[in-house]
């Protein structure tokens, strides 16, 4: 007895003695961080006493005083002083704000970095807004402590923010913002080019903690934990309003959008806001995903009167977002601009189900340098065509395109092959081969011999197990041929002059766990340690891989392919399409990695097999492919969204070429070739040997609504013709002007002049006295008629 | 299998965005809804879509207002759309107090807000052929009927009539008028039906009631409680109506939220044209597999269009489907907007369908205050071609479009039936036959093969008979020589009849003669074993296959992927084992004296009548049809039958019963399955969150 009382004795003192150590414990860690960040700010606050000096360009510098806030209103232009000039542009800047003016020496014309001060209405926007459309830049911002979940918007003027540091360069300037309140520091720096002015948020001297002194601890409440979400800079850079209803707003949604400026205009929450390359699955638990199409490449623009603006993100694209708004909604101005997004929205689960659990922001800032930069275009009738030709030139100057040159000029029928699939069987799977490629030999002569001359060939559903088995792509599938079966009919493609491609998207996923894949070791994961898998329709659980172990069975198969002398693979999904950050352990990667992995598959597959196609695929895949397939026609649909142009084909065309969806499982087969037409496209269709009834036996297949080729070979030789008529010889040449003629009625003109007027109506349509377009037809103007 | 729960880690997502980006081929297609329909075996098949979005209209009404400026009003909360037979559009702009009139292109013709009597939250609004106006104006409880200038000529205010007690409410919202003039009207909340007026506006009678829906609960508290207790209780009442729609040929549709009346159609004297066919209106399901809990389907709205077409929406699941004039699905699509971006094409809350004479399809969205109009694509406007040439009876013009259709989408199999019907018209009954085989059709296939054996038997009669009769002389000079000679007609195999097993096994032919006795000598005389009852277990199971695999189709409507199923098997040795288990403990209990063993073979033995029926029971399904339905099922229920009786006397000499005990510890096995299963099912889900809950521990103590 004795001995129990005295344990619960020592038990319970013991008890008393770790809950004092741990508080005080607690303390001395508290006052240790405070000590070290007083040690911080005594460092900061000897420098900025030491005056920046100005370089070369003549310019008056001033230092701003810091700590006086930046006042509201839109900045008065007469007080900006000339900082940097070259021969077209000048630059112009007011320093207490950092906002700037461009002006074209030549034409006068004058790019404001706020909002245009004409025809501004007092009463046409909030008061939150007006603070907005005065600040340099916007920003998001999340407070930890107080709701994790719930971003808070705001700007510079509002914050009461100042700037601490200004400094001229070379080309620019720098300048350094300060907000107080929340202890958020932004160092920006803005450079003048030969036609454009680019504006940065450095990563280098970006700070989003507040540090708290120790007295201030003591007497406020505690720390709300602000961090920066996203900014936006300069966001009314070129706004207009719509009073004149000249001009439209540029986005990136799809083919191309506009936004007309219109005066009146139904709904006040009129938003375009989207994600550059889309959104990254590794947030998608519980998340809400966009509706619609993915930003393929980061442009906008705006156009009003006779100026013109294109705006191209270029660093820090695979971390922002492209917005837009129209007038009428938010305020009266329509803007269109770049966000910056640092920190990210993500479904944290609190049980091993990953049912329960609450979206937060991640604690861990994305930090890197975001520039970009806005091209002005000075020609007096401007339309999107010379947007689209400024961006051409960005892209061949920037980024390595290069116009197509030799065979990959001629008008080529994209031909895709469908090969197997597997069946699920009674007690096993069997394999089911739709076209052998015996067979599909046969399809290609029997083409041939109708009319088709030239023609590329990419071979899907090749693999071990078929078209929705992914793992353990080689060796060729047996039943369809085997590796030398495809050998055998690669030689006779090639002896016609046909390329042909593996498609090799289906390395994104893994279902079958060969390739040495391991769900929990190798699957793509998310922040909250969840493997990211979907289920198909047969309830097979699929796996994205994680991109480093995808690189790797790629390098090792790429000898595979090497032998069959394929001509280069069809890449699509996690290789060109989908940008994913990994946050797998073992094989950790953030989008900004995922990007260079990508781009590093491709530039070995190009070195190894020679030539890479890609279907969807994002801006930085373009330097390495030929063709792009499967790509977007069309914009998203949005109600406020008026016109849908080509503005994404305009850029391409001669540079690469590209297909649209299947003609033979379009939604209305009609429409998609007369846009292929207008859009100069090039035709695509995939067959089968095997009759349709085949397909329904496996139920991934059924997507794949027609493609017995039998029923379809009429079609595509008289589409192949009629499509070589049209645009046969002008594969390699450059769109140089597209507009509509009339309701329905539409004309892309080419660089040596040809001309093509498309006319979706009903009724025909009379383009002249001599030349009539039938409906539902196009006509063919040859250059210099 | 399925793994452990707690082992599972998976993502939830919207799976209509998955299919989008699923496939390196599949991008995100035009039309932002995906379109679906039902084979006739019920499964969910995706087709192009049927109808594309066109455009939106009526987003903005424009108005002059006291300063002769022009200015914008939307819509407010519209819930009706009626379009005329010139194509012109009305619009109920509820909350705004007005009717909205537009011309086909959308543009503002006219607003009617009946300045001498102002309406009220007018909910309905319905034209006739020479432009007279009919409003239901709810907020005013009346109906309105103008003019086609909006002059006001008569009310129709709630009538007296004994017909309608103190508590009737009369709140119109909305209404039909026949070529007759007589006036047919949808009151809130009124579960008399639909109320008719004559054209002078006396009230004639009510019209189309639907029926008291009584569920079981109801049945049996009507039963057994006493007259006061069901007094008090809340009144069973019919079924509320909550739309009308008239077609052309004056049928009158009606809209109500039961389970099994959802549309009639109704003819003049308020009969139900579907009646008969008890059409499932809930056949369509949006996405194959739904994460979140069923939504009650809400149907709102009904629309007939030229080819006689019906369009319905279903408000609360966002879906709209579409079913010709005899109620087959054509086909549905769930046009809903799920982050609240409009884009052309998606709905919100759709409140209100019509139909133009271009069969344009225009949806009325009280949340987004739009009408979103949509056009048939040319895979829609083939389908609907094929259906009208069918129900018409043009089989060949029928054909050529199906065939189209399945050019355009190869799975889409209503076109299967329909080709086969063309075919089986045209006497190519082989086609035919496969067709209807495709289509899941077993009346139809079971037609064409009588057809064909019919061919057959004509055109090889002669040689099917003499081939019989020489095979009747050879046999009968085989009996004979086997009489003169004596030679055997199997072969002696000694080496198998000295294994033991081969013996107990033959013993089943035994069993089959001499039930009782057989049995018996399976345990007394050791004339069974563990050995020969799975030799019988398996043969039993490759029985089930092959008339899985062999009958033909005509029996066994099966589709060709679904014969890979192994579930069956599983269930059947699942019953079969806890079957065999329960026997053995009821018996024990009960006085038996049958061991485990015994019960084990007896079981099995007992299913020899399978073993035997099952291959020949297959191979001469192949050669009936229908009609000969009764043969094909009696020799299977013989079958049967035999088996279940071998297991009665199985039970009966194994355990030494008689015939009554025999029965009580029939049904005792059967009540002990029962209880069997349903722990099992406990414990394997307690036993999962058991190990849930330990997986948890350990993590949190490990990290």
């Amino acid at each position: 007895m004795r001995l129990f009382r005295s344990k619960k004795l020592l038990l319970s003192v013991t008890a008393c003695i770790i809950s004092v150590l741990t508080v005080v414990g607690l303390i001395f860690a508290a006052s240790g961080s405070d000590s070290q960040s007083k040690q911080q700010s005594a460092e900061q606050s000897s420098e900025p006493s030491t005056a920046q000096q100005a370089t070369v360009k003549p310019a008056s510098v001033k230092v701003a005083t810091a700590g006086t806030p930046v006042a509201s209103g839109l900045p008065d232009e007469r007080t900006f002083k000339p900082l940097v000039e070259n021969q077209r542009l000048q630059l112009k800047v007011d320093a207490s704000t950092g906002h700037f003016l461009v002006v074209n020496k030549q034409t006068g014309d004058v790019w404001r970095s706020f909002p245009n001060p004409k025809n501004w209405k007092e009463k046409s926007n909030t008061a939150a807004w007006k603070d907005h459309l005065a600040s340099p830049f916007m920003f998001r911002y999340v407070e930890f402590n107080i709701r994790k979940d719930l971003l808070k918007e705001s700007n510079l003027i509002a914050q009461k923010g100042t700037v601490s540091q200004f400094e001229a360069t070379e080309h620019g300037f720098k300048i350094q913002y300060e907000l107080p309140e929340l202890g958020f520091s932004i160092p920006v720096e803005v450079t003048l080019g030969d036609d454009f002015v680019e504006t940065k948020v450095l990563s280098e001297g970006l700070k989003d903690e507040k540090v708290y002194t120790a007295e201030e601890l003591k007497t406020k409440k505690k720390d709300p934990l602000a961090r920066l979400v996203s900014i936006r800079l300069f966001p009314f850079l070129g706004a207009q309003t719509s009073d004149e209803e000249d001009g439209f707003l540029l986005i990136p949604d799809g083919s191309g959008a506009l936004i007309d400026f219109k005066k009146y205009r139904a709904g006040t929450q009129n938003l375009y806001t989207e994600r550059v390359y889309g959104d990254d699955w590794a947030y998608s638990n519980r998340n809400i995903m966009s509706e619609r199409k993915a930003i393929k490449m980061p442009f906008f623009g705006i156009k009003s009167a006779n100026q013109a603006m294109v705006g191209v993100i270029r660093e820090g694209d695979d971390y922002a977002n492209v917005v837009a708004a129209p007038s009428g909604s938010f305020s009266q101005y329509n803007w269109a601009t770049a966000e910056f997004e640092y920190r990210f929205k993500f479904f944290q689960p609190t049980d091993t189900k990953k049912k329960n659990g609450y979206l937060m922001y991640s604690k861990e800032i994305t930090k890197s340098d975001r520039s970009v930069r806005y091209y002005f275009i000075d020609q007096s009738e401007v339309d999107y065509a010379q947007m689209a030709d400024r961006y051409r030139q960005y892209l061949i100057d920037e980024q390595g395109l290069k116009p197509l040159q030799g065979k990959n000029a001629d008008m080529k029928l994209q031909l895709h092959i469908l090969g197997a699939d597997t069946e699920t069987g009674f007690l096993w799977d069997s394999y089911l081969p739709l076209t052998t490629t015996v067979e599909a030999k046969e399809i290609v002569q029997e083409l041939g011999a109708l009319g088709v001359d030239d023609m590329s060939i990419t071979y899907l559903g090749w693999q071990n197990g078929g078209f929705s088995k992914f793992g353990g792509a080689f060796p060729v599938g047996s039943k369809i041929g085997g590796n030398e079966g495809m050998q055998q009919f690669i030689d006779f493609a090639h002896t016609s002059g046909f390329p042909v491609y593996l498609d090799a998207s289906s390395y994104t996923f893994n279902n079958t766990g060969k390739d040495g894949f391991r769900v929990k070791r190798d699957g793509l994961r998310d922040l909250g340690s969840s493997v990211i898998e979907f289920n198909s329709w047969d309830d097979q659980r699929t796996t994205f891989v994680s991109p480093k172990f995808m690189q790797k069975v790629i390098q090792d198969d790429l000898q595979d392919a090497k032998d069959l002398m394929v001509d280069g693979y069809m890449y699509g999904q996690g290789v060109g399409n989908q940008l994913n950050t990994d946050y797998n352990e073992d094989h950790k990667v953030s989008r900004e990695e995922s990007m260079h992995i990508q781009q590093e598959i491709m530039n070995q597959t190009k070195q190894s097999l020679g030539n890479v196609q890609v279907a969807d695929g994002n801006l930085y895949t373009l330097p390495y492919v030929n063709h792009m397939h499967n790509m977007f026609a069309s914009n998203s649909y949005d109600l406020f969204v008026d016109r849908a142009i080509p503005f994404t084909q305009m850029v391409l065309h001669g540079l690469v070429t590209y297909s649209f969806d299947y003609a033979n499982l379009s939604d209305d087969y009609e429409e998609s070739f007369l846009k292929g037409i207008e859009y100069g496209a090039v035709p695509s269709y995939i067959v089968t040997y095997a009759k349709p009834q085949e397909l329904l036996k496996s139920i991934n297949l059924d997507q794949f609504y027609s493609t017995y080729y039998k029923d379809w070979i009429q079609e595509i030789v008289s589409q192949y013709q009629r499509y070589t008529e049209a645009l046969g010889d002008v594969q390699g040449e450059f769109i140089v002007n597209h507009r509509e003629l009339a309701h329905g009625v539409f004309e892309t003109t080419y660089a040596h002049g040809k001309r093509i007027i498309v006319n979706y109506n009903e009724t025909p349509y009379n383009l002249d006295t001599q030349h009539v377009v039938k409906a539902r037809d196009f006509v063919v103007m040859k250059g210099g008629a | 299998m399925k793994n452990n729960h707690s082992r599972r880690k998976f993502a939830i997502w919207f799976v209509c965005l998955m299919t989008i980006t699923l496939f390196p081929t599949a991008a995100f297609a035009d039309v932002p809804y995906r379109t679906f329909t039902k084979d006739s075996y019920g499964r969910t098949i995706m087709t192009q879509p049927a109808y594309a979005p066109k455009g939106v209209i009526a987003r903005d009404i424009p108005s002059l207002n006291k300063q002769g400026e022009v200015s914008y009003t939307p819509l407010q909360r519209p819930q009706d759309l009626f379009i005329d037979r010139q194509d012109h559009i009305y619009i109920a702009d509820t909350d705004n107090n007005r009717i909205i009139h537009l011309d086909p292109s959308g543009e503002l013709v006219r607003i009617i807000t009946l300045p001498e009597s102002p309406l009220n939250q007018p909910q309905g609004v319905f034209v006739t052929e020479n432009g007279d106006l009919f409003i239901a104006d709810t907020g005013n409880k009346r109906v309105v009927h103008t003019d086609k200038e909006g002059r006001l000529v008569q009310e129709l205010k709630r009538p007296k009539s004994s017909f309608m007690n103190d508590q009737f409410v009369y709140e119109p919202t909305n209404m039909v008028v026949d070529k007759r003039g007589f006036i047919y009207v949808v009151s809130k909340g009124s579960y008399n039906g639909i109320i008719e007026f004559d054209p002078e506006g006396n009230f004639l009678k009510f019209f189309g009631t639907n029926k008291t829906e009584v569920n079981l609960m109801d049945k049996i508290r009507r039963q057994f409680y006493t007259k006061e207790q069901l007094s008090r209780q809340v009144r069973l009442l019919p079924v509320t109506i909550r739309n009308i729609e008239i077609d052309d040929q004056g049928f009158i549709y009606t809209v109500s939220g039961s389970k099994s009346e959802q549309v009639k159609k109704l003819n003049i004297r308020g009969e139900d044209l579907w009646k008969e066919k008890d059409i499932d209106f809930d056949k369509n399901k949006a996405y194959r597999r739904t994460s979140s809990e069923p939504i009650e389907p809400q149907l709102t709205d009904v629309s007939v269009d030229q080819n006689g077409n019906i369009i319905m929406i279903d408000k609360s699941r966002n879906i709209i489907s579409q079913y010709d004039e005899n109620g087959e699905l054509l086909f549905y699509w769930s046009g809903s907007s799920t982050t609240g971006n409009s884009l052309i094409g998606l709905t919100k809350a759709p409140t209100a369908v019509a139909t133009n004479s271009r069969n344009e399809v225009f949806i009325l969205d009280e949340a987004l205050n739009l009408v979103q109009v949509y056009k048939p694509t040319e895979f829609g406007s083939t389908v609907q071609a094929a259906y009208k040439f069918m129900q018409d009876g043009k089989y060949l013009e029928g054909e050529k479009y199906w065939t189209k259709v399945l050019k355009l989408n190869a799975h889409f199999s209503p076109a299967f039936q329909g080709i086969a019907q063309a075919a089986f018209y045209r006497e190519d009954y082989e086609l035919a036959r496969d067709m209807f085989k495709l289509a899941g059709d077993e009346g139809g296939f079971s037609d064409s093969f009588w057809q064909l054996r019919l061919g057959w038997f004509q055109k090889n009669f002669s040689i099917f008979a003499n081939v019989l009769i020489v095979l009747a002389v050879l046999i009968w000079i085989l009996g004979l020589l086997k009489r003169k000679y004596k030679f055997r007609i199997l072969p002696k195999t000694p080496l198998l009849d000295r294994q033991r097993w081969y013996q107990q096994f033959k013993h089943v032919f035994y069993i089959l003669k001499h039930p009782i006795d057989g049995f018996g000598d399976l345990r007394y005389r050791q004339k069974g074993s563990y050995i020969s009852a799975l030799i019988l277990l398996i043969l039993t199971l490759v029985m089930i296959l092959v008339k899985t695999f062999y009958s033909s189709f005509t029996f066994n409507p099966v589709p060709d992927y679904e014969k890979g199923a192994s579930s069956m098997l599983i269930i059947f040795m699942s019953v079969w084992l806890s079957w065999v288990v329960c026997n053995y403990l009821i018996g024990s209990i009960r006085q038996g004296e049958a061991r485990f063993k015994d019960v084990f073979m007896g079981s099995s033995y007992a299913l020899f009548p399978v073993v035997l029926f099952g291959l020949p029971l297959a191979l001469i399904s192949n050669g009936l049809t229908l009609s000969e339905a009764s043969i094909y099922h009696s020799i299977e229920w013989a079958m049967l039958l035999w088996s279940g009786l071998l297991f009665f006397w199985n039970i009966q000499a194994m355990q030494n019963y008689g015939v009554g005990e025999t029965v009580v510890n029939i049904l005792l096995t059967g009540v002990t399955m029962m209880i069997l299963w349903i722990m099992i099912f406990i414990l394997v889900g307690l036993s999962s969150e058991f190990s849930n809950f330990i997986y948890t521990i350990y993590q949190e103590v490990s990290m």
